[in-house]
């Protein structure tokens, strides 16, 4: 019987245990405690303020599981922490903390949360090699991977979920002409004879692909398969998902088709969520298999397991903790001035203030009328199947909408709000097929965009503008610049978070507009907005009804 | 049944599986694996062959089954499949103009005229020429409405003459430009088009007679009358219920002076087609048409006349043209005016009571002075048509001048009958003595003035003029009002003025050319 096999037996049977926890703490442990929470407080404020912004986005919908995880995968490691470490080489502590140190002063200046998280994942190597050296580092290495990897910048998992919701609208499209479905694409839009699936919604799906990446490099680690392995099992995910779900949306429309069975109603669009995210960890799984059955097994065998010790005099190993000098004291401090940076900066840009309660000041009670303008709603079956209604959709929690006849123009008012700063309606057009050409800013009665808008079949002409809570009229200039990195050494501003409420008017036609069409547009657009805009500015909460 | 379940055989089955799964050994695990991958295998198996059929399908393949299920969907009134598949075409091709087309067609099917017009529009824009059949369905459009403005009717020609050049052989635009042509009288231009639309059917031979009739070619003219009468014997023919062909049919009889014959199928019509009145209007106004010609005979038959006047007020006894007729009997003398009198008595006594009869009769009852019988008749034929602009002058100049004036019914009647017909010189000579009996001196001018040149007894007219100008105090208009009104007088010694310039006879906008 080889050693393993003793200490599983030891663990699992009633005899005593070989590791014996401490009779009394250890000296030294509480100072290295304080400095590990000095170091990882100091990342905090950012951390939660990526938390709060990451909640609502679906993509992240896994965090709380992947934080399991984690804890999981932690408490695992422990267990099979090696019986000899010693800390490790002063004279690299410095090449180590200092970066991550760096990297969060950075993150709290520019205000960058998701620097924060990788500043805060090397911060925690830095301390693993303090306490336990190369070994304890390369022990607990999986577990800062597994919480920083899966976890990319907001911005990055918009655009990464929307390329893969266009290729799978893409493929759907093409395995729809091979099936002899009669459909038409445009951008993220498929059109069924007497339906409109906007596949932002059909696909949500999609964003299950950050989940299955967070699980699949849970599973990866967990079972120690090499970094090669788990690679490659992260791409079979992704693929499993993009495949998943062109498979759901054919499928989909051709049992609507076919049968009148509707998969995209909103219950069984969540079931159907559910059911694409198993398949895809079933198929992940049944990939694994295979990957052993091509290339071998491919797994480091554990190490053995004993209960979770900082150190173990009982079993004779040699296990001491660090001293905590001087030097370091100052770095913790470092660590915690960072810390206060971002609560000042969040401050300043008035976030911690919003951080609670409602974002925005308009009353839930508030109504809104346009003369000459009619009121429409989404599901109105009186709606024309060329009105714009549907395809200006925004992200915004709260969407009103008009429509008017003028001539041959059949024009679309809508009110969309809450927006933080100023929003870039265009890239909502983007995503609906709409070629975007070049936009014009006007500034009569305060900026807004002109943007004429063309399809290989159809011409569109877009006027939109933001208004925030104090009556101003946002420009792209003037905020376009708050995501650089100019923009953001500039220092926080206050009012890059204000609520603001987005006006536009949108109208499509076959022919192309003429000059004086676009000039009524535009003043149709002028009239419209001012009524709406004086509307919100008196129903905002604290004005007198 | 117990022993399907028994023990040992659940024993034996687990053990089986066990040996599937748990049994150890680099085989085994190796089986294991292939059976657990198999899944991911076969899924990775038909995400290839998906990509590779899809890759094997062509572009071409696929604007050909669109095409194809397009047309389907059109024609089985699947409207929003037959969108969806063009605009899909489109989309793919936009140059691809017949899809455009196609597409147009599907929008204005579906009601949606606007998006309709606006595809056509860019296929074919006035200014130059496009896609043939768009302008061909322009032209078609604009002179489908019942009455084309003039600006209208220019585009539609633009239209049809670039449908023409863009595609010669496009029988529907020659037919139209035709058609075009021959209704603004442009004899000459209308002919070549004719005769081209005729290479193909002889559908437009009837108008073809008359272009060539009214451009003295008399030979032709019958000949194509000739032609017209097979095409549209035939059509009735195939088609009994096709009134459209039955009165053709009779028309092209008529261009060949044929009364009998067209009386004769429009009777068989008549009963053929459970009655219709379009049937019974055409059989009277051939009737009417029959008349004139006996009138214009070189030995006139009233006897002859008076029969068919009776027999075309049996098909329709409102129809204008024998009315006109019947006003033109009561005005002679003697025995064939108080027979044509007993007649529209007679109609109105067997229950045929119509506005037209009541004009026609208080027309009459003015002529011979009796203005209260003259009164009734057109009160009553107000209450029964209150759109008949003639109606509304006549008893607005009765109500003005008669022996018991309401000048203020007066006014509000003759208003309506502007609204009708602005420009009518009777109705603006009504109002104009209407505002001189008022004192209104100025609005009486500007009417009168404006009626003066097209009426044929202006006497009352220069009367009232002078009397408004002497009020203004200009004093030499006047005067020279006068002096018409002197020479006027001596050219008809003796001839009392007519009751009122302003009032007609039963001329309807209808009936005007």
């Amino acid at each position: 019987m080889t050693q393993t096999g003793v200490l599983e037996q030891d663990r699992v049977e009633s005899g005593p245990p070989l590791v014996q926890p401490p009779r009394r703490p250890e000296r030294g442990g509480l100072p290295v405690t304080l400095f590990t929470l000095l170091v990882l407080g100091g990342h905090a404020p950012l951390l939660i303020r990526f938390a709060v912004r990451a909640g609502p986005v679906p993509s992240y919908q896994f965090a709380p599981i992947l934080l399991l995880g984690a804890l999981y995968l932690g408490w695992e490691r422990l267990r099979e922490l090696p019986p000899h470490h010693t800390p490790g080489r002063a004279s690299l502590l410095p090449g180590l903390f200092l970066p991550a140190l760096a990297l969060l002063w950075a993150a709290s200046y520019l205000w960058i949360e998701w620097l924060a998280l990788v500043a805060g994942g090397l911060s925690l190597c830095a301390i693993f090699y303090w306490i336990g050296g190369r070994s304890l580092l390369r022990h607990f290495a999986p577990l800062v991977v597994l919480l920083v990897v899966p976890l990319p910048p907001i911005r990055f998992v918009f655009f990464f979920t929307s390329w893969l919701r266009e290729l799978a609208v893409t493929w759907s499209s093409s395995l729809l002409d091979a099936l002899g479905i009669v459909h038409l694409r445009s951008g993220m839009v498929l059109d069924i004879p007497g339906r409109q699936l906007l596949v932002k919604e059909a696909c949500s799906g999609i964003n299950s692909v950050m989940a299955v990446i967070a699980v699949t490099l849970f599973l990866g680690l967990w079972r120690r398969r090499s970094p090669g392995r788990i690679f490659l099992l992260i791409l079979a995910g992704v693929g499993a998902v993009i495949l998943a779900n062109v498979v759901r949306i054919v499928g989909g429309v051709w049992l609507l088709q076919r049968f009148g069975i509707d998969l995209f109603s909103p219950s069984a669009h969540e079931s159907a969520s559910f059911i694409i995210f198993a398949a895809c960890l079933l198929l992940l799984a049944s990939f694994d298999s295979l990957l052993n059955w091509i290339i071998g097994r491919d797994m480091t065998p554990a190490p053995p397991r004993g209960r979770p010790v900082l150190s173990n005099r009982a079993s004779g190993a040699a296990r001491r903790l660090p001293r905590v000098t001087k030097g370091m004291w100052l770095l913790a401090l470092a660590y915690l001035a960072a810390g206060l940076l971002q609560v000042r900066q969040g401050w300043a840009a008035g976030y911690w203030q919003t951080l609670w309660g409602k974002s925005y000041s308009l009353r839930s009670n508030a109504a809104f009328t346009v003369p000459g303008w009619q009121r429409v709603f989404d599901d109105d079956p009186a709606h024309h199947p060329r009105d714009a209604v549907k395809s200006a959709r925004t992200d915004a929690r709260v969407s009103l909408r008009w429509q008017r006849q003028e001539g041959r123009l059949r024009l679309t008012l809508a009110l969309d709000y809450p927006f933080k700063g100023y929003y870039d309606l265009t890239r909502c057009y983007a995503g609906t097929g709409w070629h975007i050409d070049n936009a014009a800013q006007g500034s009569e009665g305060g900026a807004y965009l002109q943007t004429p808008l063309s399809m290989p079949d159809s011409h569109g002409q877009l006027f939109f503008a933001l208004v925030d809570e104090k009556g101003n009229w946002l420009s792209p200039q003037q905020y376009g610049d708050y995501n650089t990195l100019a923009g953001r050494l500039k220092g926080p501003r206050p009012d890059a978070l204000m609520p603001t409420y987005l006006i536009q008017v949108m109208t499509e036609s076959y022919a192309p507009f003429t000059p004086e069409e676009i000039d009524q547009i535009r003043q149709l657009f002028l009239q419209a907005r001012q009524h709406l805009a004086q509307q919100l500015l008196q129903q905002l909460e604290g004005k007198a009804p | 049944m117990s022993d399907a379940f028994s023990p040992s055989r659940l024993a034996r089955l687990r053990s089986a599986l066990r040996a599937v799964f748990h049994r150890d050994g680099e085989r085994e695990r190796f089986r294991r694996d292939l059976l657990l991958g198999a899944p991911a295998g076969l899924c990775m198996l038909a995400a290839i062959v998906a990509f590779v059929s899809v890759a094997l399908v062509s572009g071409r393949e696929v604007a050909a089954q669109y095409r194809l299920k397009a047309w389907k969907a059109q024609t089985s009134n699947d409207h929003a499949t037959a969108r969806l598949c063009y605009e899909r075409l489109v989309r793919e091709n936009p140059a691809d103009k017949q899809s455009l087309f196609a597409l147009a067609q599907v929008l204005a099917d579906m009601g949606d005229a606007p998006s309709s017009l606006e595809l056509l529009d860019r296929l074919a824009p006035l200014d130059e020429t496009g896609f043939a059949p768009a302008h061909l369905a322009l032209g078609r459009q604009l002179l489908a409405a019942t009455r084309p403005s003039p600006q209208s009717v220019h585009a539609a020609e633009q239209h049809l003459l670039r449908a023409i050049s863009a595609q010669p052989d496009l029988v529907e635009a020659q037919g139209l430009l035709g058609r075009l042509y021959a209704l603004a009288g442009r004899w000459e231009l209308a002919q070549p088009h004719l005769a081209a639309a005729l290479k193909n059917s002889d559908e437009l031979a009837l108008l073809m007679a008359q272009v060539t009739a009214a451009r003295g070619q008399a030979d032709e003219a019958r000949s194509y009358a000739r032609r017209a009468v097979a095409f549209w014997a035939a059509r009735a023919s195939l088609q009994p219920t096709d009134v459209a062909a039955r009165l053709a049919w009779a028309q092209s009889l008529l261009a060949l002076d044929d009364f009998a014959g067209a009386l004769a199928v429009l009777d068989r019509a008549i009963v053929a087609i459970n009655d219709d009145p379009r049937l019974r209007l055409a059989a009277a106004t051939v009737c009417a048409g029959w008349i004139e010609r006996l009138e214009k005979s070189p030995s006139p038959d009233p006897a002859s006349a008076l029969d068919l006047l009776a027999r075309g007020l049996k098909y329709d006894p409102a129809q204008p043209a024998l009315l006109n007729h019947l006003v033109a009997l009561t005005h002679l003398s003697g025995a064939r005016s108080e027979s044509a009198r007993k007649l529209l008595n007679d109609l109105l006594a067997q229950g045929h009571e119509s506005a037209m009869i009541h004009l026609v009769l208080g027309s009459d009852a003015i002529a011979r002075g009796q203005l209260e019988p003259a009164q009734i008749h057109f009160e009553r034929a107000w209450a029964l048509d209150p759109h008949l602009p003639q109606v509304a002058n006549n008893l607005a100049w009765l109500l003005a001048f008669g022996e018991r004036p309401d000048m203020a019914r007066a006014q509000s009647l003759i208003k309506v009958a502007l609204q009708s017909d602005p420009a009518n010189p009777h109705f603006r000579d009504t109002e104009g003595q209407i505002h001189a009996r008022l004192g209104q001196w100025k609005e009486a001018i500007s009417d009168l003035e404006a009626a003066l040149p097209a009426l044929s007894d202006p006497r009352r007219a220069h009367a009232a003029l002078a009397e408004s100008y002497e009020h203004l105090g200009m004093a030499d208009l006047a005067a020279a009002h006068r002096r018409q009104l002197q020479v006027l007088d001596q050219g008809s010694e003796g001839v009392a003025p007519a009751f009122g310039s302003g009032k007609i006879g039963i001329e309807t906008p209808a009936t005007r050319p």
